[in-house]
């Protein structure tokens, strides 16, 4: 039995020795990265490109979402005047808005 | 002690991974202070609004410049938007962190509670949320003006118990407007550490 101990810390000994590194993170997980290119063991996820990751618990992988919001204005008023009278359909239209969350880029990298 | 955060694309966390239920229609949100991470805040909606003023012209049907009719004014003219911005569905993970994951040299990673040994908070992105692209990395982008112009067309209207047509002699402004959040607000998050690894891996 203390054979078995002192075999065990001989082992673990010699692995720091040879500077065995702590496990992998586990295949699918993502990370991110500003280099050039993912490291060695992660590929880069192109589906994030111009994306947000947003949370879910369905539908996974898929994308959706706009920078360009169509909106459209009924500009019915009405008189600022002491004669207050309403004023309907005065003026409609439909613009695009632009908008997207102020944002960092990176690539996303998913482990092999 | 900390807890590390990824995400997965298919399927459920992996083993020895909790899922981080928080994150349910949010993005991961850089802070610089280690108190703020784990909040969960923002909204997913905007005020859109117009000043739109007008002013006297002809009306069809009627007298032009009717005696004690003006046709001017302005009010604030708004509605709601309901925001989605691009997007890939993920599920986020957690689990405790002690070192006891090897990330190579510059990963970024997003922590919970505390910046672990080995790693360097990010401080340039708070803020910012986190966005794939495939060049100026690492740049940030400030969220865009929204000001814009509306198309208008000549139209019926009603003006008190009368029904005229505008025939283009009436001249209106503002037809331009902003769009935006509220001042302060930002879309749905949970704030968190986005911490990159120094050059030792470990």
């Amino acid at each position: 039995m203390v054979m078995g101990i002192f075999s065990t810390l001989f082992v673990k000994h010699s692995q720091l020795r040879k500077g065995i590194k702590a496990p992998l993170p586990p295949s699918g997980t993502y990370m991110m990265t500003t280099e050039s290119a993912c490291p060695a063991g992660w590929t880069e996820d192109i589906d994030f490109v111009d994306r947000h990751p947003l949370g879910a618990n369905a539908d996974l992988g898929t994308t959706g979402g706009t920078e360009d919001y169509s909106h459209y204005h009924s500009h019915g008023s009405s008189r600022a005047d002491s004669q207050s009278y309403p004023v309907a359909n005065w003026n409609t239209g439909t613009a695009t808005i632009t908008w997207y969350p102020a944002n960092f880029k990176v690539k996303f990298c998913v482990r092999n | 002690m900390t807890e590390i955060i990824t995400f997965v694309k298919t399927g459920n966390c992996p083993d020895g991974w909790e899922e981080a239920t928080m994150f349910l229609d949010c993005i991961p949100l850089p802070t610089n202070t280690i108190s703020e991470s784990g909040d969960a805040g923002g909204v997913n909606t905007a005020y859109h609004y117009h000043n739109c003023s007008w002013y006297r012209g002809q009306l069809q049907g009627a007298d032009p410049y009717p005696p004690g009719w003006s046709y001017s004014g302005t009010k604030r003219l708004g509605s709601t938007i309901t925001l989605d911005p691009k997007h890939v569905k993920v599920r986020f993970c957690k689990k405790i962190y002690n070192n006891d994951l090897t990330y190579p040299a510059l990963s970024i990673m997003m922590f919970f509670d505390d910046v672990p040994y080995g790693w360097n908070l990010l401080t340039a992105f708070e803020g910012y949320y986190p966005k794939g692209a495939s060049s100026s990395l690492g740049s940030t982008q400030a969220e865009p003006a929204t000001s814009h112009t509306h198309s208008r067309s000549a139209g019926s209207f009603t003006c008190g118990d009368y029904s005229y047509k505008y025939i283009g002699a009436v001249s209106q402004t503002g037809n331009t407007g902003s769009g935006s959040l509220t001042a302060g607000e930002q879309f749905k998050y949970v704030k968190v550490l986005f911490c990159q690894r120094g050059n030792q891996p470990r």
